[in-house]
């Protein structure tokens, strides 16, 4: 790189190849890779559940059925999950404000907003621990399920437990690691590091939470309400 | 608070107010809180579609249920996508990446389960006792 460069050019976007930024054009192909893994993950308990055995007139409690939504879904907590699910799309709301915020140039809005989410990102990790624990006091864990399903609910295919946990904890890391990196973003706010014509980086962030978040809408409904 | 940040500053704009406002094109203000409190109605509604189509003691969900469910949440995810994630603003070509990486995995996994989820486990209106004994008959 030339060591003379003048200002304005430092200023202008740096021309790619596909004519989009490369960074912006990385992190939608992590997206992408990252709707491979959640599907496959998603694919795998519809399989699971859809090729477990059904009940029939002679054998009403078949060895490996699925637990049915009457004795499941009180257990799974439904309005607790389904408050999470609101946080989780108004921490979207929040990180769409603070990226408004540094588009307009104001940085404390910016800092503002950021630790909005930041608290509800917190607060959805917090319930979903909590809620976990309780499902443990349920005895449903990875390779358990309830007792109170029933005198019959050693039949019931504990896979149901292994890919309920697989899909929502692996969607938790995610959470996670938006935290963390939300943290990171908060302080550098904080400093005043983001400007209105530098904050690529909180754009790019965004997309990653928004992602999580339309991960966790298709989670709910496919393991909490199905 | 920053050393290099004065005070003054904090919620002031930028040197160069007007440096961005020629290359944003996204949505408004008021079409994010538009698009929130058709999620949030939307949420409400998805959570009360299992009582008005009663999953009770089945095995399988009902295709109705399925198709209750899973309509309410492509739509909200469509939301997001278009609006939060800027999609309907932005390229079209992140669009496509996305349409074509849903796409490649759903074709895989429809040959990895060729033959153990398919229609005749699905059935729209009874219950999945009843396809799969259709099935066996």
């Amino acid at each position: 790189m030339s060591a003379h460069v003048d200002a304005p050019a430092l200023a202008a976007p740096a021309a790619t190849a596909t004519g989009l930024p490369s960074r912006k054009l990385a992190v939608w192909l992590f997206l992408g890779s990252e709707i491979l893994f959640f599907s496959a993950l998603i694919f795998s308990y519809i399989v699971l559940r859809m090729t477990s055995p059904l009940p029939t007139p002679a054998d009403p409690n078949p060895v490996g059925m699925w637990p049915t939504p009457h004795e499941i879904q009180h257990i799974l907590n439904i309005p607790l999950t389904a408050l999470n699910t609101f946080l989780l799309i108004v921490s979207s709301v929040s990180v769409v404000m603070a990226l408004d915020a540094v588009q307009k140039g104001n940085k404390k809005a910016l800092t503002r907003w950021l630790g909005v989410t930041l608290v509800l990102g917190i607060t959805f990790l917090s319930i979903q621990g909590y809620e976990y624990v309780k499902l443990e006091d349920h005895g449903l864990w990875f390779n358990l399920l309830p007792d109170e399903l029933g005198p019959q609910h050693l039949n019931r295919n504990v896979l149901m437990a292994t890919t309920f946990f697989a899909m929502t904890g692996f969607h938790g890391m995610h959470v996670l690691a938006g935290v963390i990196m939300l943290l990171i973003f908060f302080v550098k706010a904080k400093l005043g590091l983001y400007t209105q014509s530098d904050h690529e980086g909180i754009e790019l962030f965004g997309l990653y939470w928004h992602f999580v978040d339309l991960v966790w809408i298709i989670l709910f409904t496919i393991v909490y309400l199905l | 608070m920053s050393e290099h940040a004065p005070a003054a500053d904090a919620s002031a704009p930028d040197a160069h107010p007007n440096a961005h406002a020629s290359t944003h094109h996204g949505p408004t203000v008021k079409a994010y809180w538009i698009v929130f409190v058709l999620l949030a109605v939307l949420t409400l509604v998805e959570i009360q579609i299992p009582t008005m189509i009663d999953a009770g003691d089945r095995a399988r969900p009902s295709g109705m249920l399925v198709i209750g469910l899973m309509v309410t949440a492509l739509i909200k995810a469509g939301l997001v996508a278009a609006f939060y994630m800027h999609l309907k603003y932005d390229s079209r070509t992140y669009t496509y990446m996305m349409i074509v990486a849903t796409i490649v995995i759903m074709f895989f996994l429809w040959l990895l389960t060729w033959g153990t989820v398919g229609p005749l486990d699905f059935d729209l209106f009874s219950s999945g006792m009843t396809a799969i004994a259709s099935r066996s008959a």
